[in-house]
């Protein structure tokens, strides 16, 4: 009879796990989606994102670089590895920061190291106009192949 | 009222009495120590009984299963995170459908 009891309570305690266990891969896998997956064509899909944005915010978007962020001999192998992106933009201040409000939303793990600014009035058919240049280098986490 | 005060405080008061009860009395000590032999003897030799048909059983054997997981990981800290991306994707969803309010500075 006691055997039977503790039987039916490790099932439970089984079929109690498993369910967590399926919750919780739900969740990890949502958080996978915000590194960027190994390979070019995801790293194809980001930047194509990128320009998608620069479209949306209506600048005009240069990618300078993009590099993979150097390791120390010394640093243990680890699953992910860092990229660079150098991003110019010529736009209004409104398109600039449009811009800038995007890259810092991406629901990506991104970081934004450095962000220049800088406006230039320029004579458009006797109107003045500003005229704002952004250069961002932010880097992006992004999963190493095994 | 002085001779009630004066018995309370005499050799016959009632403290007096109880304490007279724990006299020597041999029979009724032997009766007490045979009691209390009997029930330590009961007691035991059933404690002995359930054990004896627990490990007959093969029940005494079994492991009484613990209610405290080991913790992995941190699921709070799981949750955190999907919490502060979510509401990123939120807000870019919002940015992607219009710009935010801002005022240029050389104006």
């Amino acid at each position: 009879m006691a055997n039977i009891t503790a039987q039916s309570s490790r099932k439970n305690e089984i079929k109690t796990l498993a369910k967590k266990l399926l919750d919780l891969n739900d969740k990890i896998e949502k958080t996978d989606s915000f590194i960027l997956l190994p390979g070019q064509e995801e790293l194809v899909k980001f930047i194509e994102k990128i320009e998608f944005m620069g479209k949306t915010a209506e600048v005009l978007l240069t990618i300078n670089s993009i590099e993979a962020e150097a390791k120390s001999q010394d640093a243990p192998a680890k699953t992910y590895e860092d990229l660079n992106l150098k991003l110019d933009v010529v736009g209004s201040f409104k398109q600039v920061f449009h811009f800038m409000s995007l890259i810092e939303n991406l629901p990506y793990h991104v970081s934004i190291k450095q962000v220049g600014l800088n406006g230039n009035m320029e004579r458009e058919e006797k109107v003045e106009k500003s005229v704002w240049s952004g250069d961002f280098i932010f880097k992006v986490s992004k999963l190493v192949s095994s | 009222m002085f001779d009630k005060l004066k018995n309370l405080f005499s050799k016959e008061s009632a403290l007096y009495k109880k304490e007279k009860d724990y006299s020597m009395n041999p029979d009724r000590d032997w009766k007490i120590i045979l009691v209390v032999f009997f029930i330590i003897n009961i007691v035991l030799s059933s404690f002995l009984f359930i054990t004896f048909r627990d490990l007959s059983n093969e029940s005494a054997f079994d492991i009484v299963a613990t209610s405290t997981p080991s913790q992995i990981f941190d699921e709070k800290a799981l949750e955190k995170v999907l919490e502060i991306y979510s509401s990123k994707e939120e807000r870019m969803n919002i940015l992607l459908k219009g710009a935010p309010t801002s005022t240029d500075p050389s104006i």
